[in-house]
């Protein structure tokens, strides 16, 4: 397959010169080369701005010796008076294909042409971009103003026939016809009209040019909005009402997914309005609850994000409003949304009106709560923790066992911060979780709101088979409970990890040793320190330099403390 | 629904579609050539490019597969190969080609059975393309009794040869207002049957239209201008529209708008009365007076009109202006117009367009027993709405392009003599320029053109007709 054919000798009909052809055989030439630039470079890449002087300049020469340069355009090739200068087969790269299958069949470059044409040009023939469907090769050509570049269409050539049968064709009846009825038919013309009175104001000119000049500035999307706003607060008719709230539900969700969120928040609050109107049937009620449930699908909830996440085209004001408009319909985008979106200053927005729409009914959670998505079930138990009522706390507390670690969090997080007597006793459950973070936090919490299982479940856990498999952080937590819950009784406990050696082994068990530390710090107690002092002599220097530190931190606290 | 911020997505499923319906029809193809009919091989390859045409039918296209220019097209839409489908493409044109057909269309109610006979009439056909190629496929689907399935036949092209061509008669060809306002009319009436039939409105041809009308004002409105003398003969044709686009586009011109703009004000006025097309002949032609309730069915077709661009079109720069003509256009500038909605804006375009078509209406239908008034007394008419109805500028500017007595309007002068208005005079509206065409005998002649003010001898302006109530062309004077 050849781009560009080598003109030969042979080829050249008629009286056109070698010279000639070989000409445009360059200009092809460099229009190839510049159509492949283009798809290349970006437009201000030395090498394509070269190619397109190239061609300016190549075209320029040719023009001005031999004329305008024209090109019959066929299938897939290009031909210069008759011979032909391009050829290419592939249907996804043929220029010449491009320009036929749209109808072109005459191209013609004449004097004067701009560097800027030729790029234009190229630009839309020179590879297969998106084309917009209303338009194709000629339209999009028209519109890039090309004044030295024109062509002749396939409809162009067959046009004379038409225009010549209907020219000719004598209207002799027609005329007969006229004067048969002029006789009872007359219409004798208007009286006279001065013409300065058609003459137009100053007033009436500078009127014209705002108007024209306001059009051009005039937001077409406004005036869509506009429209069918005035259409759906004026319909009578049950289908046109019905049809349009269709299609603002439509245009709702679109402008989301364009970024148009001014005009989305406006079609929504129209909407939100048009909800309020007395006139309406319960049917149409039903209809635009029906349309604006619809806007938070699954791709505008995630442009949304995107936006909340990216920019400030909406305020948390807006956010707010355009969420409490789309209400209960929508609570699962909202959540949904809220399991998305990454800024705290908009999570905080989603949930405060999320609670709001739960706070009579806690229950329109429910359905969320056994979502396979841990980040939408953990957004809703913490919107639930919010709430705070017996309500949610029995929908939390089913929970407990959930298989996701993130969501168990959450529920521990909710019980602690509970107000609700009930919630502390859910939390023991939480010492037996397969997760040793929770393990030790809900001992911790338990430790602190001083409940009175606490310390027999802590002494119990130490004494279980598993204890010792434990990690050291949850070991140290479960002492740290008992000495800080058990107090004095325990120094004997601790008395004993500390200085009695252990069977077998020649001196004591260092993490033993680290957990009776700990344990008595929480204690901080005279009997813990002396307990602490005691315990300083040992032959192992590691538990020694882990006693001295304690110690040290105690008198550190004390002499804080006495500070203070 | 179609209503799509990027109606290209729509563009994009279409042309998946397309692209797997030629990919079937390659494979059934192929399989008929290697199998006879019977064989239990062809059932698959019937059944899936059965599954993709009602797949078409089903979003309301054409299932209708065009061979045009070396590329195929699905309805309209161009079907640009890719790598994967272009041996397919490549097959499915060169067999078309050989049978000389130019279009294979799939009927709403196609079945196995008709794609069967169908696929099987295509493949008995000699190797060699003959002349007579169609006429036989023709014939064999007629004897395999093959229904809900037609073929096109092939348009013929024209090879360009630039040594004989004479370009600059063809580019005087392509500057003819009468030509193109037939094309606009073709244009036009494509439209308006997507429109009846719920389809995809597809533009492309009424926008190449529009650039060519705004090429031609510069030095041709005068002659668009004498066009819009034709008139419909019923709400089935488009006139009406065509001759409104031509009349707002000559007002925007003589504003100044730029060709972007003016591109956007002749498509919003070409199918500003596209919400007609849900509307009843019935209603549209009735002779007499309307009822309240066909009255307000007719008022809603401006409702009409946007929805019907909404669902069919999508939503883009273009449609959006197209959009703010359909509503606004019988507004009026005080607002006393339809539809009756809490609406106070008027666009430019609105006002422009609303000029037109009231100009066009009065100067040309009887329905609904509306009474049809000559050019000049409906600029009388419309003078005394000024500053209520009509804005008085803009009102002033549209008179002043179009007269008083409109260009193309039919004058029976003093002298017997018939004339056809051919220009305005800049100096007096009351003595346009005319050419004779019937002398005082009533005879028809080839005559001169004769400007009033100063015909010797002197003639003065007897009776104003409309030329279309007999038939009369009067475009040819314009050429």
């Amino acid at each position: 397959m050849t781009e560009v054919q080598n003109v030969t000798a042979n080829q050249h009909p008629g009286t056109t010169s070698r010279e000639e052809l070989i000409s445009a055989n360059e200009v092809i030439l460099a229009m190839v080369k510049a159509a492949k630039g283009l798809r290349m470079y970006l437009p201000n890449n030395p090498v394509l701005i070269g190619f397109l002087e190239d061609l300016h300049a190549k075209m320029g020469e040719h023009v001005g010796s031999f004329g305008d340069f024209r090109l019959a355009v066929e299938q897939f090739a290009l031909r210069y008076k008759g011979c032909d200068v391009y050829e290419n087969q592939d249907p996804r790269e043929s220029i010449a294909l491009r320009l036929h299958s749209d109808g072109i069949r005459v191209l013609t470059f004449t004097q004067g042409l701009e560097q800027r044409e030729l790029s234009g040009f190229l630009g839309i023939v020179g590879f297969a971009g998106p084309i917009h469907q209303d338009d194709d090769v000629v339209t999009q050509l028209w519109e890039r103003n090309l004044p030295h570049i024109s062509c002749l269409l396939a409809e162009d050539l067959a046009g004379d026939q038409e225009e010549d049968q209907a020219a000719t064709a004598p209207q002799q009846n027609a005329i007969s016809h006229v004067y048969a009825a002029l006789a009872g038919q007359l219409h004798p013309p208007a009286p006279p009209m001065a013409k300065h009175l058609l003459m137009l104001t100053g007033e009436e000119a500078a009127w014209l040019r705002k108007a024209k000049q306001a059009e051009g500035h005039r937001n077409h999307l406004d005036d869509v909005v506009n429209i069918v706003c005035a259409v759906l607060a004026g319909a009578r008719d049950a289908v046109i009402f019905r049809d349009f709230v269709e299609i603002m539900g439509k245009l709702t969700a679109n402008m989301f997914l364009a970024g148009e969120f001014g005009h989305a928040l406006r079609l929504v609050r129209f909407q939100h309005k048009l909800l309020n109107l007395i006139s309406l049937t319960p049917d149409q009620q039903q209809q635009v609850k029906k349309s604006l449930a619809g806007v938070l699908s699954e791709r505008t909830t995630q442009v949304l994000q995107e936006t909340l996440d990216g920019g400030d085209s909406i305020s948390h004001e807006e956010l707010k409003e355009l969420l409490q408009i789309f209400g209960l319909p929508s609570l699962r985008a909202i959540c949904e949304l809220l399991g998305r979106v990454e800024k705290l200053k908009m999570r905080k927005v989603i949930i405060e009106v999320l609670v709001e729409l739960g706070r009579n009914n806690p229950e329109v959670f429910s359905p969320f709560l056994a979502d396979p998505r841990w980040y939408l079930v953990r957004n809703v138990v913490l919107i639930l923790s919010m709430l705070d009522t017996p309500i949610a706390l029995e929908m939390i507390v089913g929970l407990i066992s959930h298989k996701e670690l993130r969501i168990r969090r959450e529920v521990l997080s909710f019980l602690e911060r509970s107000s609700d007597p009930k919630a502390k006793t859910y939390i023991l459950k939480f010492l037996r979780d397969d997760s040793s973070v929770l393990r030790i936090k809900a001992l911790q919490i338990l430790t602190r709101e001083r409940h009175p299982s606490a310390l027999k479940l802590a002494l119990s856990v130490s004494a279980g088979d598993d204890f010792k498999a434990r990690d050291m952080a949850e070991k140290k937590a479960v002492f740290e409970a008992i000495g800080e819950l058990g107090s004095q009784e325990m120094v004997p406990l601790f008395r004993e990890m500390l200085l009695k050696k252990q069977w077998f082994k020649r001196g004591i068990d260092k993490d033993a040793a680290i957990c009776a530390v700990a344990g008595l710090m929480k204690m901080n107690n005279a009997a813990a320190k002396q307990l602490l002092e005691e315990a300083r002599g040992q032959r192992s220097l590691e538990i020694r330099g882990i006693i001295e530190q304690a110690i040290l931190a105690n008198a550190a606290t004390v002499n804080g403390r006495a500070q203070a | 629904m179609a209503l799509e911020m990027h109606p290209n997505r729509l563009n994009e499923e279409l042309a998946r579609l397309g692209k797997a319906l030629i990919a079937q029809l390659f494979v059934l193809f192929k399989t008929s050539f290697n199998y006879s009919e019977g064989h239990a091989a062809i059932d698959q390859p019937i059944s899936n490019l059965l599954k993709v045409v009602q797949e078409i039918l089903r979003r309301n296209q054409e299932a209708t597969l065009r061979a045009q220019g070396g590329s195929l097209l699905l309805g309209e839409l161009r079907l640009k190969p890719d790598i994967a489908s272009l041996e397919a493409g490549r097959f499915v044109l060169e067999e078309m080609k050989r049978h000389l057909v130019g279009g294979i269309s799939f009927g709403a109610g196609v079945t196995a059975d008709d794609l069967l006979r169908f696929v099987y009439a295509f493949r008995d056909q000699d190797a060699v393309a003959s002349t007579d190629a169609y006429a036989n496929l023709l014939l064999r689907m007629q004897q395999r009794m093959v229904a809900n399935i037609e073929v096109e036949v092939q348009g013929v092209e024209r090879v360009v040869d630039l040594e004989n061509l004479k370009t600059v008669k063809l580019q005087e060809t392509r500057r003819n207002p009468g030509l193109l306002y037939k094309k606009a009319l073709r244009a036009m009436d494509e439209v308006i049957d997507n429109a009846r039939t719920g389809q995809t409105l597809r533009l492309r041809g009424a926008k190449r239209v529009v650039q060519q009308m705004i090429d031609l004002l510069s030095n041709q409105q005068v002659g668009l201008l004498g066009l819009t003398a034709m008139r419909s003969r019923d709400s089935r044709t488009q006139n009406h529209a065509v001759n409104v686009c031509i009349l707002s586009l000559v007002m925007g011109s003589r504003l100044g708008m730029s060709k972007f703009h003016l591109c956007e004000l002749g498509m919003a006025a070409l199918l500003h009365d596209i919400g007609k097309a849900e509307i009843s002949p019935e209603i549209l032609d009735k002779p007499g007076e309307l009822t309240p309730i066909e009255r307000q069915t007719l008022e809603n077709h401006p409702v009409f009109g946007v929805r019907k661009i909404m669902m069919c079109k999508g939503l883009d720069a273009m449609s959006s202006r197209i959009i703010t003509g359909v509503f606004e256009h019988h507004l009026l500038a005080d607002f006393s117009g339809y539809p009756r909605c809490p609406s106070k804006r008027l666009s430019l375009f609105g006002r422009i367009i609303s000029i037109a078509d009231s100009y066009d209406g009065l100067t040309s239908s009887r329905a609904n027993g509306r009474t049809r008034l000559p050019p000049d007394q409906a600029v009388a008419a419309m003078l005394r709405e000024a500053g209520k109805a009509y804005d008085q500028g803009l009102l002033k500017l549209f008179i002043n392009c179009v007269g008083k007595y409109g260009i193309g309007s039919l004058l029976l002068l003093d002298s017997n003599e018939l004339a056809v208005v051919v220009k305005n005079n800049p100096v007096t509206w009351e003595n346009p320029r005319v050419r004779i065409i019937a002398d005082s005998h009533g005879r028809e002649v080839d005559g001169e053109a004769v400007d009033l003010a100063h015909a010797r001898p002197h003639r003065t302006i007897a009776a104003v007709l409309s030329p279309h109530l007999f038939n009369l062309d009067v475009s040819r004077y314009f050429t």
